[in-house]
């Protein structure tokens, strides 16, 4: 489905289900492919980050001026950009940003935005009202905006960069959450515990809540993709991770000038972006089948 | 024999030095030719066309063109007459008659009067302009003596006072109200439009009061916000010169022979401030530990592809008549850099952090390559991106951050660069406080005789690096890509360009 | 009508909310308007006679207030760092991120359309393979570093294209289409990617029901089924989907304009975000949200229009 989150807000939508339905899969086994296909080259990224992590090789940040914009060759794989530092170890770097930006700013938005839509769905009324038209409030603006204007509030760095991505995604996971309660709320099952003299907590954490659970684990791995382009746009223009901290977007920022003396420059990082969103996005694409109701 | 060949040699490199020298120096003899119009890359937008109220520098290198003060500044700094054609200095300092031309036209084809310069210098004086420079609130008395002649006191006498009057611009009073978005004055060139995010197109102002210039039809600034997009635009024939072009992107017109790379000092000294309010920056040998520990040639080379002077205090080398070479007064060495660390209570080094305005390029890279450097004798950097905003804030005007990397300039005469640095100086964000600074920059401020000023500033610049008031990095270059057709370009020390003297040639 | 008039109301108040959010963080953020005009040079003085004329010295939100009242008498105010009037500033910024936003949108709909009709009515063959895969690549692309490859192809490299910047329509039409014409496609691949599965997956809903068999059946055309029949029919979800995406291209072309010095809403936005100058930032972010809000209930009510089962209280 769309990445752009302010598109997929679609899913979220009251007609969502009717959309979803056409997602159904037409056979399993491209599932399975693309569930296999989405991990591996999940896993390619994260053993890119764990390069970084287990100091083999060039370090990240050691520059060597004398030796810049080398060719790829045996002592630098990718290369050098134009500070003389290891293009491999800084793509390296760039992955385990990225995964810790990705997963931070989803995890943000997925907790906040799953208490505060359970809470809107389940108390409905006034609670629903105030909530629900702040998270429109939010989503007036497309996603990357609201992310470069909480950026500048809470300043660079990754842990800012994840919350600001975090909260430009949370809406999303309000309104997903906000919709399978309203639907579950009055289900029959519920019901039946209700009559049943089951406490409220119990029915919303052992009842609603799995039963809600599904569209939020979807959307998180979609969300993930789209935290890491946001981050590699933010980065790109200069707002997101600061140096020397190599990040994907600045790595391309940084090398655009030299873009026709070193092309491996640009072609790493943005490659490496696009390995990791489409892993994702095969990832999401697989779990969204595999976790449909309609599909038994 | 040997003697011989020697002397060959000597005669061939003084005859290769003029074959080069005039190789180089044709445009400015050959007759220039006229016509054509010429496009410039700019990066941003102007602020305000109102000279008195602007402040970008984006507005500034374009006002060059079309405003005018009674004097005018020449590439080399120096002041030359402008719409006054000449001026006497009582002795004492304090009151200066200037006498104006006679054949001076505004854009609107009226002539230039007395009138119009005390009306233009009162309005740069009223508080509610909004002025942004204050030199003007020395003036004490402005008079007209005949049509020709105005008088001006000031209540003591200012050094620097002349050099700031080139920035003061002569306007009608009728065209006040739209001068923002409508500027006139008696430059060589005359707007024609402004396009917001897209370009400012000037044309040729017939009658310009040097009736030679200028050569060009008319210009067009065109708005190209980055640099990588600029050069591409200079291939493309969309532009035809790029001033103040980043060091990254000059690779490009180096290697190619439709264009020429031109490159001088930019008057605009890069430093990274320690903050000498906190630990351990208030400590010398700390200081200077850090300045032995950066390899000064290795972080222009790294952080400007080599463009840049190497200084050593606060003074770039373009401004001839007071730069004093302290370059090499703390050559790299970082085992001296580790002893005086050791001695000064940190054999391990320490840790701190290194603000850097995210808006400036160099100074990023500079901070990068100076964090690398110092790790190596045990002083962990942290780096912080800020914005500029937030810059002039915070570590600027509220003096909150321990190391930051900025260029400061701009600027024509030593009073006004090095006064940052005396004690009570509002924006001495260093936080430098040394009484012989301070009495020699007093001093300097009253003194007119250029010899004596020039001993004056030359210990000023000394104090400074003895105390490593601040690590001095280097001047960048003004670097200047164009066509190769393109002529009679001038660098000036201040960010302005000149385009009177421009024309096409072959 | 009820509904209608709920809508709206919701509408404004979103916008109210948005206004206020923008507001708030912007009065967070360290740096002063007055300070950044002035930048290095600014003199203590001088700062505050500046923070007076712009009207800094007031408390928040009676700033807040004053601006509310203003843009309801449909006075944006005034630029801080241009001096000129907010709304003026966004209308000369306004074609550009318009025609931007509506030639990726024509390549969107133009190829996604086609190609996803396409790819139901051959599925399981190569060729909805090939789209598919294709469709995937393109949501994974980001798109400014899919801009900066076409820039290195088509503009270094052949030299067929503009290098970024931008000519006004009006002086040269073919030059300003040329200069928009890799951005949009940029822009467009996502969307394009995105709204190809949509396409894709509801013909393929539609192609198993039942009347469209039955036509099948009674001997029409497969291309008459496909394209008249079985398309007409998912033009709902392939509407709203568009919609949100026009929304979003307005309003987030950002990153685009940066890559191809486009002097945009986006760039101008940015512009205005580094210089503090609020009023700016304020009319964009409120033009910006009145677009988005606005485009996603005409959405709403298109959707009510194309499909007469949908029924709202």
């Amino acid at each position: 489905m769309a990445v752009i989150w302010r598109e997929k807000e679609i899913a979220a939508r009251s007609r969502a289900k009717e959309l979803a339905a056409l997602f159904k899969p037409r056979c399993r086994t491209s599932m399975t492919v693309s569930v296999c296909l989405g991990t591996s080259l999940l896993l390619i990224v994260c053993a890119l980050a764990l390069i970084s992590y287990v100091k083999i090789g060039p370090s990240p940040n050691v520059m060597d001026v004398r030796a810049r914009l080398m060719v790829p060759s045996r002592g630098h794989i990718l290369g050098t950009d134009h500070f003389g530092r290891d293009l491999l170890a800084r793509t390296a770097y760039g992955a385990r940003i990225a995964l810790q930006v990705g997963i931070t700013s989803t995890l943000l938005a997925a907790c906040l935005g799953v208490v505060l839509g359970g809470w809107a769905g389940y108390k409905g009324g006034l609670w629903d009202e105030g909530i629900m038209r702040a998270v429109d409030g939010l989503m007036a603006f497309p996603g990357i905006l609201f992310a470069i204007m909480l950026v500048t509030v809470l300043g660079p760095g990754v842990f800012n960069t994840a919350l600001a991505i975090g909260a430009a995604n949370l809406p999303v996971f309000a309104r997903i959450t906000r919709g399978a309660f309203l639907t579950n709320r009055t289900a029959l099952y519920v019901e039946a515990a209700r009559a049943l003299g089951a406490k409220p907590s119990h029915i919303v954490w052992r009842h609603i809540m799995p039963n809600s659970l599904g569209p939020v684990i979807v959307q998180a791995t979609v969300t993930c993709a789209t935290a890491i382009l946001t981050e590699a746009s933010l980065s790109y223009l200069g707002l997101g991770i600061q140096p020397p901290h190599a990040s994907w977007g600045r790595m391309l920022k940084e090398a655009q000038p030299f873009m026709g003396r070193a092309p491996w420059l640009v072609l790493v990082p943005g490659l490496a972006v696009f390995i990791t969103v489409i892993g994702l996005n095969l990832l999401g694409d697989g779990l969204r089948d595999w976790l449909d109701p309609n599909n038994s | 024999m040997g003697l011989r060949l020697t002397l060959l040699a000597r005669l061939g490199i003084v005859l290769l030095c003029i074959g080069f020298l005039t190789a180089n120096s044709s445009f400015v003899f050959a007759s220039p030719n006229y016509g054509g119009h010429l496009i410039v890359a700019v990066p941003t937008d102007p602020d305000t066309f109102d000279a008195h109220k602007a402040v970008a520098a984006a507005t500034k290198e374009i006002d060059f063109n079309t405003y005018e003060g009674l004097v005018s500044y020449n590439s080399k700094g120096e002041i030359i007459p402008a719409l006054a054609v000449d001026w006497d200095i009582s002795a004492d300092g304090t009151e200066y008659i200037f006498t104006l031309r006679e054949d001076v036209f505004f854009h609107n084809n009226r002539l230039m009067t007395a009138e119009d310069v005390v009306y233009s210098l009162n309005r740069i004086r009223d508080d509610s302009t909004g002025y942004p420079l204050t030199w003007h609130k020395n003036i004490e008395h402005l008079e007209i003596l005949d049509t020709q002649q105005i008088r001006l006191v000031l209540a003591e006498p200012y050094a620097p006072f002349l050099s700031e009057l080139a920035d003061a611009a002569i306007i009608p009073s009728e065209a006040v109200e739209t001068l923002g978005v409508k500027p006139i004055g008696t430059g060589p060139f005359k707007f024609v439009e402004w396009a917001i995010g897209q370009h400012i197109k000037l044309t040729k102002f017939e009658k310009y009061w040097k009736a030679e210039l200028p050569y060009l039809d008319g210009v067009t600034f065109k708005i190209v916000p980055n640099p990588a997009t600029a050069i591409l635009n200079l291939k493309a024939g969309a532009v035809h010169v790029i001033p103040r072009l980043s060091a990254d992107v000059a690779w490009q017109v180096e290697e190619d022979p439709e264009f020429r790379l031109l490159s001088a000092p930019m008057n605009t000294p890069q430093l990274m401030a320690y903050n000498l309010m906190r630990e351990p920056f208030d400590d010398i040998r700390v200081r200077q530990a850090i300045n032995y520990g950066i390899d000064k040639d290795l972080l222009i080379e790294g952080a400007a592809w080599g463009y840049g002077s190497k200084i050593g205090s606060n003074m770039s080398p373009s401004m001839e008549a007071f730069y004093v070479d302290y370059a090499d007064y703390y050559p790299y060495d970082p085992d001296k850099a580790r002893q005086l660390l050791k001695n000064a209570g940190y054999p391990h080094g320490f840790q701190s952090t290194l603000s850097l305005p995210v808006d400036y390029d160099l100074h990023v890279k500079a901070g990068e390559m100076a964090a690398a450097m110092l790790a190596e004798i045990g002083i962990e950097l942290e780096l912080e991106l800020v914005e500029w905003g937030t810059w002039l804030e915070r570590i600027y005007t509220k003096r909150d951050y321990d190391l930051t990397i900025v260029g400061l300039g701009g600027k024509l005469d030593p009073h006004t660069i090095l006064n940052r640095y005396t004690s009570d100086y509002s924006r001495n964000f260093f936080n430098f406080a040394h009484e012989e600074y301070d009495a020699l920059i007093e001093e300097g401020f009253l003194e007119t005789n250029p010899s004596k000023r020039g001993t004056i500033y030359a210990r000023c610049q000394e104090i400074l690096a003895e105390e490593a008031a601040a690590l001095f990095i280097m001047d960048p270059n003004d670097l200047v890509a164009m066509a190769k057709e393109v002529n009679g370009w001038q660098h000036y020390p201040k960010y302005v360009d000149d385009l009177a003297h421009v024309y096409f040639g072959k | 009508m009820q509904y209608l008039r709920q809508r709206v109301a919701a509408l404004l108040f979103t916008l109210f909310v948005a206004c206020a959010i923008t507001f708030v963080v912007f009065n967070v953020i360290p740096g002063d308007p007055a300070l950044l005009i002035m930048g290095t040079e600014a003199d203590p003085e001088v700062l505050d006679t500046l923070r007076q004329t712009l009207g800094l010295d007031l408390p928040l939100h009676r700033q807040f207030f004053r601006w509310v009242k203003a843009v309801t008498k449909g006075d944006l105010g005034t630029s801080l760092r241009m001096g000129q009037p907010v709304a003026a500033l966004i209308k000369e910024r306004l074609p550009v991120t318009l025609s931007l936003a509506a030639l990726a949108m024509v390549f969107t709909l133009g190829f996604s359309v086609i190609a996803g009709a396409y790819a139901a009515s051959h599925r399981g063959r190569p060729i909805d393979f090939l789209i598919v895969i294709m469709s995937q690549i393109g949501l994974a692309i980001p798109h400014f570093w899919l801009g900066i490859l076409l820039m290195l192809l088509f503009s270094l490299r052949w030299k067929l294209l503009p290098p970024g910047g931008f000519v006004q329509w009006h002086t040269d039409p073919r030059q300003a289409f040329l200069s928009l014409l890799l951005p949009a496609v940029a822009l467009a691949s996502h969307r394009v990617a995105s709204l190809t599965r949509i396409t894709r997956a509801a013909m393929l809903d539609i192609l198993s029901q039942d009347y469209i068999r039955a036509s099948r059946s009674r001997g029409i055309s497969h291309t008459v089924v496909i394209y008249q029949h079985a398309l007409k029919n998912s033009l709902v979800p392939i509407i709203t989907v568009a919609g949100m995406q026009f929304a979003g291209l307005l309003a987030g072309s950002v990153v685009a304009e940066e890559v191809f010095a486009l002097p945009g809403l986006g760039r101008l936005l940015l512009q205005a975000i580094g210089y503090r100058d609020l009023p700016l930032v304020q009319g964009i972010a409120l033009f910006m949200a009145v677009m988005v809000v606005s485009v996603n209930f005409i959405t709403d009510m298109l959707y009510l229009l194309l499909d007469p089962r949908i029924r709202y209280e």
